[in-house]
C-alpha cells in the first residue's frame, strides 16, 4: 500500500467527518460524526463540575449496521 | 449526507492525484487487511487515523489522537469546569421527588388492594385484628416514651458526674483527675494551634488561586473586549470559538464574578501591560528572525511552501480587514502570522493563525510561547 494513499485516506475521511458527512467504508463499517452536548458530572467526592462538549468520531462496524 | 464507495474513489483520487484505477485497488487492500487483521483477532492500525481491533467478536475503532483532535477541533481546549455551590444536595433534591412521585402511588395501590382483598374474605377476623392492634398500640404508646426517659435521666446523671469532674478538677480533691484535665488542656491548646498551623499554608494557595483567576479573566476580558470590536466595528467579528469559551470562563466560580468587576476596572491597565509585554518578544523575536529560519517554527516570517503543517488560531474573524489587522500586529510582534479562510454554516471566517509547525503536539507545546491572551483561548487547525 502506498503512503501517500495512506494519506489521502485518512485525509479524506477526516475531512468528511468534520463535515458531519457519514463515511461508508464498504465491509469494514461506517464512520459516523456525533456530537456530545455539554454534562453535568458529580465526582464521588461531591464535587459536581460540567463537561464540555465534544465532537467525536464513532466507527460501527459493518456486522452491526444490518441489525 | 452518507458518502458512498463511489464517492470515497473520487474524493480519493482528488485527494491523492492517483489514477482512479490505483485508488481503487488501494482501497481494497486496505480493507482487505483490516478484514485480515479482524480475523486474526489483530490489531490494525492506519497510520495518522486510527487503530482497528477486535473486542468481544465485533470490530471497533479507535480514533488516533491527531484524527481526535481534528475532528474536536471546535472544543480543543476546554476542560471541566468546577460548578461550585452545587455540591452533592441539588442532585438528591432532584432524585427525591422522582421517587416520591412514584412510590407513594404504588403503596396506596398496594394498600387499597390489600384492604379490599381483606375486606371481601375474612371482614369479622379483621376487625378482631384492628381490634388487637388497638388494644396493643396504647400499650407500645405507654412504653415507648419510657425509654426516652431513661434515656434523659441518664444524661442528667452523665452532666451531674461530669460536673462533679469538673469540680473535682477545679477543686482538687482527688490527685490524679487534675493532671488528666491539665493533659487534655494541653492537648486541647496544642491541636488548634496545629489546626492553625495547617491553615496558614492554604491562604497563600489560596491568595495564588485568586490571583490567578484574577489573571485569567483580565485576560480574556481584554481580549473579549478587543475581539468584539468595542474599540473597532461593530458586533460582526464574532470568532466561533469565543461564545464557547466564556461559557467555559463565567461560571467558573463566584469568585471571578466579583473579580470580574475589579477585572474591568483592571482593563484600562491591561493594554499597556501587554502592549509591554509584546514589545519585550518583539526584540526576541527579532533575533530569532535573524537567526537562520526552520522551516517549522513559532516565530520568523511564515514559510508560503508548507501547506500540511498545523497553526494556533487565535483569532477567527467575518471582518477580513479585522482578521488582517490582527495578523500584522501578530506580525509585527515577531511571530509567524497566517491568514486562512474557512467554512462555517456558510459563512466564512477568516482564521488568523500563529506559527507553522510539523505536528499537534509540537503546536502544542507553542502554546505556551505565545502571548499570554491567547493561552487559554486558541485552537489548534491544519494549514489549509
Amino acid at each position: 500500500m502506498d503512503k501517500e494513499f495512506i494519506k489521502a485516506f485518512s485525509e479524506v475521511i477526516r475531512e468528511e467527518i468534520a463535515r458531519k458527512n457519514d463515511v461508508c467504508l464498504e465491509g469494514v463499517g461506517r464512520f459516523e460524526f456525533e456530537h456530545q452536548k455539554q454534562f453535568q458530572k458529580q465526582y464521588d467526592s461531591g464535587r459536581v463540575v460540567m463537561m464540555p462538549p465534544k465532537d467525536t468520531i464513532t466507527f460501527i462496524p459493518e456486522n452491526e449496521l444490518g441489525i | 449526507m452518507i458518502i458512498d464507495k463511489e464517492q470515497l474513489i473520487s474524493l480519493l483520487e482528488e485527494k491523492s492525484g492517483l489514477e482512479r484505477e490505483q485508488v481503487e485497488t488501494q482501497l481494497s487492500e486496505l480493507i482487505n487487511r483490516i478484514q485480515k487483521a479482524a480475523e486474526e483477532n489483530k490489531a490494525f492500525e492506519v497510520e495518522g487515523f486510527g487503530t482497528f481491533s477486535m473486542e468481544g467478536g465485533s470490530l471497533q475503532f479507535e480514533p488516533g489522537d491527531i484524527l481526535e483532535t481534528e475532528i474536536n477541533n471546535k472544543y480543543a481546549g476546554m476542560k471541566p469546569i468546577e460548578l461550585i455551590g452545587a455540591f452533592k444536595e441539588p442532585e438528591s433534591d432532584k432524585e427525591i421527588p422522582e421517587v416520591d412521585m412514584t412510590e407513594p402511588e404504588l403503596g396506596d395501590v398496594d394498600t387499597e388492594n390489600k384492604w379490599a382483598f381483606d375486606s371481601d374474605v375474612t371482614e369479622g377476623e379483621q376487625k378482631e385484628q384492628e381490634g388487637e392492634t388497638i388494644e396493643s398500640e396504647p400499650e407500645l404508646d405507654d412504653e415507648e416514651p419510657e425509654p426516652e426517659k431513661v434515656t434523659e435521666s441518664e444524661e442528667l446523671e452523665e452532666d451531674q458526674k461530669e460536673a462533679e469532674e469538673v469540680f473535682d478538677a477545679v477543686f482538687g480533691t482527688t490527685g490524679t483527675e487534675p493532671e488528666e484535665t491539665e493533659t487534655q488542656k494541653a492537648s486541647e491548646a496544642s491541636e488548634p494551634a496545629a489546626e492553625i498551623e495547617k491553615e496558614e499554608p492554604g491562604d497563600p494557595i489560596g491568595t495564588i488561586i485568586v490571583a490567578v483567576v484574577v489573571v485569567l479573566v483580565v485576560g480574556v476580558g481584554g481580549w473579549l473586549v478587543y475581539d468584539f470590536g468595542f474599540s473597532g466595528t461593530s458586533s460582526t467579528e464574532v470568532p466561533t470559538t469565543s461564545p464557547q469559551t466564556t461559557e467555559t470562563v463565567d461560571p467558573a466560580d463566584d469568585n471571578t464574578q466579583s473579580e470580574e468587576q475589579s477585572g474591568q476596572d483592571q482593563e484600562a491597565v491591561e493594554p499597556e501591560q501587554s502592549s509591554a509585554v509584546s514589545t519585550g518578544e518583539e526584540d526576541t523575536g527579532k533575533q530569532l528572525a535573524t537567526q537562520q529560519q526552520d522551516r517549522y517554527g513559532l516565530m520568523g516570517q511564515p514559510n508560503q511552501d508548507i501547506a500540511n503543517g498545523y497553526t494556533i488560531v487565535v483569532h477567527s474573524l467575518r471582518d477580513h480587514q479585522q482578521a488582517d489587522q490582527n495578523r500584522q500586529q501578530l506580525q509585527e510582534a515577531g511571530y509567524r502570522a497566517l491568514i486562512s479562510q474557512a467554512q462555517v454554516e456558510g459563512t466564512t471566517y477568516y482564521r488568523v493563525g500563529i506559527g507553522q509547525f510539523e505536528t499537534v503536539s509540537n503546536a502544542q507545546k507553542a502554546i505556551g510561547d505565545i502571548p499570554e491572551r491567547y493561552r487559554d483561548n486558541n485552537f489548534i487547525k491544519r494549514i489549509q
